[in-house]
């Protein structure tokens, strides 16, 4: 330190106190303070030197007393006015040691005392001790420039982690306690148990592990959190000061009653002692300043928790504290298919996360889900409180007006020693129709829908869909046949209209009949001759075979009509009638006394030779 | 003039209905065949009606797990009917497997219109409501996207056979107003329009009818039945998840895409939700509606 100090205190002098006069005067004061402070720390350090003329070569190890496994430091040290070259001592196999690190750190000061300098170089071993019992440190060999010196040896006693445990306790240097706040609580009821440590205020707690497994069948367990971590404060035990410090603190609820039993609890504690200046416990002397785990346990504990008085009134929930419940509902009008959230809130102290939900009706025109359970848990150092909340899912099936009923809700305060009863309070509900929406509620909280007893008909399942084969077919013929017969139509429409033979063809039947009949309506008239009629007659036969045979009208001879109808139809015998009947109808045409009788039976002639001449042609 | 005019449609119509009682009387010939495939194949093993009536006796006996089993039975022998499917999803229901009921209960609905069966329909949509609304309570199922909706009317609800013979009631008008055309010099210009019309309306049904059988041949509807299966971005358990799909979930299923997946020998099948996420999922999540 003083080696670390000696530029700072030459950078002092000459800047800040040169003017003052007081330039000598305060590096000498602080040099005095930080000699006097240095000391102790030289004092502890089992220190043991081989002096030269003018060389002190020096062995020193951190602790004296050590227990199996810990590590500590051997510093070999060497210090004079000059040093020449300083070689890395070696160290020789130890019983009972192991040297954890062959390679030392080395260490180098210089400083100035009293007008005199002095430099140091030092080398530091890390070293575990491995076995039980007394180790002895040889000396050691150490060369410095051509000159060999020799370190002191050194004695360490090397002690069992139980034997360490057994004396620290039997000297209740440091001891665990489970305290708990009550003994015979009721069952359900809240207790609080505070594991505390007891120690010696020579002593320091570094850190604590507690126990991961604590037996605590018959309880509910809770840990409560102090965010501000243990704080030690001073008590007198039997006339001794010890410090006490709460590790830890539990809210215990005994579910059952009966002679019921707390395990012991176990903690690890890190432990160092706290003196600076040689002022060593009585435990703790000879052990150095490592820190260094004791393995602490309590005493386990009994208790006989009460049960809870008889008889318990209705509604009893499993609650035991004090507490606050109400019931809500957030929106009391619903429509038909919504959801109404009932909440029963409990609030306040005691075992929340126990308390079951209360019973009570509900109606019909609701439907009842799931229940939904939320705990807010709030651990202070006071113990477990907070809010539970029951929120039921309620839907409405059917319209109309309706009422929760009141029920009663109770609880066990510890603290009066009497249950508590609450009453939930009724609440209105009025289920609507929605007006708006079009497609339809299911009104029943069970489905009534009743099986199908028979079936129409099997299909094969995953059969494709089928397409009215026959239908499509008809639909894909019926146009087809249309537009196909429709075009036939349209070329005879424009065919009659185009082609005059055609047309005549076509039309020479129809103007054969319609002549034929004008000829008897001639013959039957007062205002005609007969002999118009035979004309009549004879142009109407005339008429059909030109047309038929695509001929002129008029302006032939009637044999000029047989040889075409000859060449025809192949007939002599209709031929030779055709020229007869030409003839006879000529002859009464022109006759100056043609009798109606006459022209009749040339009438029946030329039907009967018209429907012949048809069938020809 | 109006005589021979007369004499001349008589003649036409004549002969139009004569072609068209010979095309109706060839048409049963031609389709013979056709309808003798389409009839069931003969039941052989057991009765089916035998074994409906058994499982209806075991579900009065609110046996449910027993006519559950007897239903089933005939569901793996291949026959299917509305009320078969309207009473797996009752049985389902009675064992509060509100999934699997939701599923059957909409499959019942969808073959009972298909087959115009109204009271069978009835029911199941009421049960399906029933389902439904409770899903909807465990589950909050997102809305279905538009353009999924409009897949599905067109493909399944509407289908390709309506497509088709509403292209041929086009193709039909389209023929008789291009017909009247050809007589009719005085309204020739608007019924030529109308045939137009009537055949740019017949391509649009045709290719619609063509693209939705397509689409029926290549995708089938399903609904998911089972929680806890996870989508993946492709086939094997090892790809990454892409949703968790739950029930009802309706969803389309590629037909003829399934894969075996290594070592786990698991059946996945590649579907679209109706929300557009498409992926592949554990065949065991999901059931077909046909």
């Amino acid at each position: 330190m003083i080696i670390l100090l000696a530029p700072i205190l030459s950078s002092f002098k000459y800047r800040n106190c040169r003017q003052s006069g007081l330039a000598f005067f305060f590096p000498l004061v602080i040099l005095f303070f930080l000699l006097a402070a240095d000391q102790p720390r030289q004092a502890y350090a089992n220190t043991v030197s081989l002096q030269g003329q003018d060389i002190n070569a020096t062995a020193s190890v951190s602790s004296s007393r050590l227990f199996v496994g810990e590590r500590f430091i051997l510093t070999i040290e060497v210090s004079g006015p000059e040093l020449p070259l300083v070689q890395r001592p070696v160290i020789p196999e130890i019983d009972g040691l192991e040297l954890l690190s062959p390679v030392p750190t080395a260490t180098s000061g210089f400083s100035i005392v009293n007008g005199v300098s002095s430099a140091t170089r030092g080398f530091r071993f890390t070293v575990e001790a491995t076995e039980e019992g007394t180790v002895s440190i040889p000396s050691i060999e150490i060369r410095v420039g051509e000159r060999i010196f020799f370190t002191e040896a050194l004695e360490l006693r090397v002690l069992s982690r139980a034997q360490i445990d057994k004396e620290l306790a039997a000297d209740r240097e440091l001891f665990v306690e489970l305290e708990l706040s009550n003994s015979s609580p009721f069952a359900g009821e809240q207790i609080i148990a505070e594991i505390v440590l007891y120690f010696r205020s020579d002593i320091s707690v570094i850190s604590y592990q507690p126990s991961a497994s604590w037996r605590t069948e018959g309880f509910w367990l809770e840990r409560l959190t102090d965010e501000r971590g243990p704080r030690a404060e001073t008590v007198i035990i039997d006339g001794v000061q010890y410090r006490r410090a709460v590790l830890m603190r539990y809210a215990l609820f005994p579910t059952r009653s009966g002679q019921t039993r707390l395990g012991a609890y176990q903690v690890n504690v890190n432990i160092r002692p706290t003196n600076r200046f040689g002022d060593t416990s009585r435990f703790f002397d000879g052990f150095g300043r490592s820190q260094r785990s004791v393995q602490l346990q309590s005493a386990a504990a009994e208790l006989q928790p009460k049960p809870l008085p008889q008889p318990q009134p209705a509604g009893f929930t499993g609650a035991v504290g004090d507490f606050r419940v109400t019931r809500s509902v957030a929106e009391p009008a619903i429509i038909i298919g919504e959801p109404i959230e009932l909440i029963t809130r409990f609030e306040g102290q005691g075992n929340i996360p126990l308390i079951d939900q209360p019973r009570y009706t509900i109606p019909d025109r609701l439907e009842a889900f799931t229940t939904r359970e939320n705990s807010e848990v709030r651990k202070s150092q006071a113990g477990i409180g907070g809010v539970k909340e029951f929120t039921e899912i309620l839907i409405g099936r059917r319209t109309g007006d309706l009422r929760m009923e009141a029920a009663p809700v109770a609880w066990f305060n510890p603290q009066l020693q009497r249950y508590e009863t609450a009453v939930l309070p009724e609440i209105p509900i009025q289920i609507r129709r929605d007006e708006e929406q079009e497609f339809v509620y299911v009104e029943e909280s069970r489905l009534r829908v009743n099986h199908a007893s028979q079936t129409r008909n099997w299909a094969q399942a995953g059969q494709p869909e089928q397409a009215p084969l026959r239908l499509m077919l008809v639909m894909t013929l019926f146009p087809l046949l249309l537009v196909g017969i429709a075009f036939w139509a349209k070329r005879f429409k424009s065919r009659l209209k185009d082609d005059a033979s055609f047309s005549r063809r076509y039309f020479a039947s129809e103007n054969a009949d319609r002549g034929m009949q004008r000829a008897l309506e001639m013959l039957d008239s007062a205002d005609e001759r007969p002999a118009v009629a035979a004309a009549q007659l004879r142009r109407t036969i005339l008429f059909y075979l030109a047309d038929r045979l695509n001929l002129e009208r008029e302006g032939k001879p009637g044999i000029y009509y047989g040889d075409a109808l000859k060449a025809k139809t192949g007939d002599g015998p209709i031929v030779d009638e055709l020229l007869q009947f030409l003839l006879r109808a000529e002859k009464l045409a022109y006759a100056p006394n043609t009798g109606k009788d006459q022209i009749r039976m040339l009438a029946e002639t030329a039907v009967s030779l018209l429907k012949r001449l048809k069938k020809k042609l | 003039m109006i005589s021979r005019s007369r004499k001349y449609r008589h003649d036409v119509l004549k002969r139009i209905f004569v072609f068209t009682i010979l095309a109706f009387c060839a048409c049963p010939a031609v389709l013979t065949a056709q309808d003798m495939i389409q009839e069931l194949p003969a039941v052989t093993d057991s009765d089916p009606d035998f074994i409906f009536s058994e499982a209806n006796f075991l579900f009065e006996q609110r046996r449910y797990t027993e006519a559950l089993s007897r239903f089933q039975s005939l569901e793996e022998m291949g026959y299917s009917s509305p009320e078969l499917w309207l009473n797996i999803g009752l049985s389902h229901l009675r064992l509060d497997n509100l999934a699997l009921a939701d599923y059957y209960f909409n499959r019942a609905y969808l073959h009972a219109v298909a087959s115009h069966n109204t009271a069978i329909a009835g029911k199941a949509y009421r049960s399906a409501a029933f389902t439904s609304e409770r899903l909807a309570l465990q589950f909050s199922l997102p809305p279905e996207l538009a353009v999924y909706r409009l897949h599905n009317s067109i493909v399944y609800e509407f289908g390709w056979v309506n497509a088709f013979l509403f292209a041929l009631v086009f193709l039909n008008l389209g023929a008789v107003a291009l017909v009247l055309s050809w007589f009719r010099a005085d309204l020739m210009r608007l019924l030529q329009n109308a045939a137009a019309v009537f055949a740019v309306a017949f391509v649009v049904f045709l290719l619609l009818g063509l693209w939705s059988r397509s689409e029926a041949n290549e995708w089938a509807r399903g609904q998911i039945v089972q929680t806890g299966f996870e989508m993946r971005a492709s086939a094997g358990t090892e790809s990454e998840a892409v949703f968790s799909p739950f029930p009802p979930f309706r969803l389309r299923i590629q037909r003829n895409n399934e894969t075996i997946t290594t070592p786990e020998t698991k059946l996945m099948v590649y579907i679209t939700l109706s929300n557009g996420i498409s992926g592949w999922i554990d065949a065991e999540a999901v059931r077909r509606f046909d």
